[in-house]
């Protein structure tokens, strides 16, 4: 699933540890959700649009959207 | 070097030495060069470098950004399980070479000696249930399959070999290393990042 993590992790300065550790998840996780290989749960990706202020339509693309 | 790459290097290279060390050992008390006693605890002390080796591994995970506190527990775990393993197989074997005890005290030496492997078989159950992290269990969900699958091909394979008389007949307790290998296959083939 397309997401905008990389530029949000980007416009705050954080890499992707440091993100990791916010989301109390492994810097493995970070790397493999920023670059489409999985897709979080509903929980999981509720956590990380809530840690960026977004919806997370503003985070995650839909795939039935994605181009 | 990274730090990646380092600290691979160095888990590897415990390995290596683990295994040189359990198969030597192993080698020198089958082929009598080192008997009995002497034999026996020099085989149970190559069980010692388990720990360099799981601690090794622990760093690699660390720099790769794998760890976990549960991957920990469950490492410490295991180590507990193998030297206790060590300790009870060694202690049974020469108690039912040396005393020849009865079938009810060698039944009970049985149990003793497979309750260690039986724990790190749980252990591996709680690992999926104590990580929180969901990305890394699904990751370990996919190795226990991948050396599922590994354990059911060899076995299937070995057995009809066996059927048709190509190939001896082996101790049924091997399938929880051979499934051990299958999970260090599966981690080859998931290669993460370069983790």
């Amino acid at each position: 699933m397309e997401n905008r993590l990389r530029v949000l992790r980007a416009e705050r300065n954080w890499s992707q540890g440091d993100l990791a550790e916010r989301l109390e998840v492994s810097r493995q996780s970070v790397n493999a959700i920023e670059t489409g290989k999985y897709d979080p749960s509903l929980p999981l990706a509720f956590r990380i649009a809530e840690l960026f202020g977004l919806a997370i339509e503003e985070v995650f693309v839909s795939p039935s959207r994605a181009h | 070097m990274d730090e990646v790459q380092s600290t691979r290097t160095e888990s590897r290279l415990w390995l290596g030495a683990f295994l040189l060390a359990l198969f030597g050992t192993a080698a020198l008390l089958k082929t009598g060069v080192v008997p009995g006693w002497p034999g026996l605890v020099l085989f149970a002390a190559s069980f010692l470098l388990l720990i360099p080796f799981m601690r090794s591994a622990e760093r690699a995970r660390a720099a790769c950004g794998i760890s976990s506190p549960a991957m920990r527990t469950h490492n410490r775990r295991m180590i507990v399980a193998s030297l206790v393993y060590v300790a009870l197989l060694l202690g049974g074997v020469t108690i039912a070479r040396y005393y020849s005890p009865p079938a009810a005290v060698r039944v009970i030496l049985a149990i003793a000696a497979a309750a260690p492997i039986l724990y790190m078989i749980r252990s591996m159950a709680l690992l999926l249930r104590e990580e929180r992290d969901e990305y890394l269990r699904m990751r370990m969900v996919e190795q226990s399959l991948i050396a599922t699958g590994v354990v059911l091909t060899l076995t299937t394979l070995y057995g009809f070999l066996n059927v048709f008389d190509l190939a001896p007949r082996l101790d049924a307790y091997l399938v929880v290393p051979l499934w051990g290998i299958g999970l260090g296959f599966a981690r080859l083939v998931q290669r993460d990042g370069g983790c």
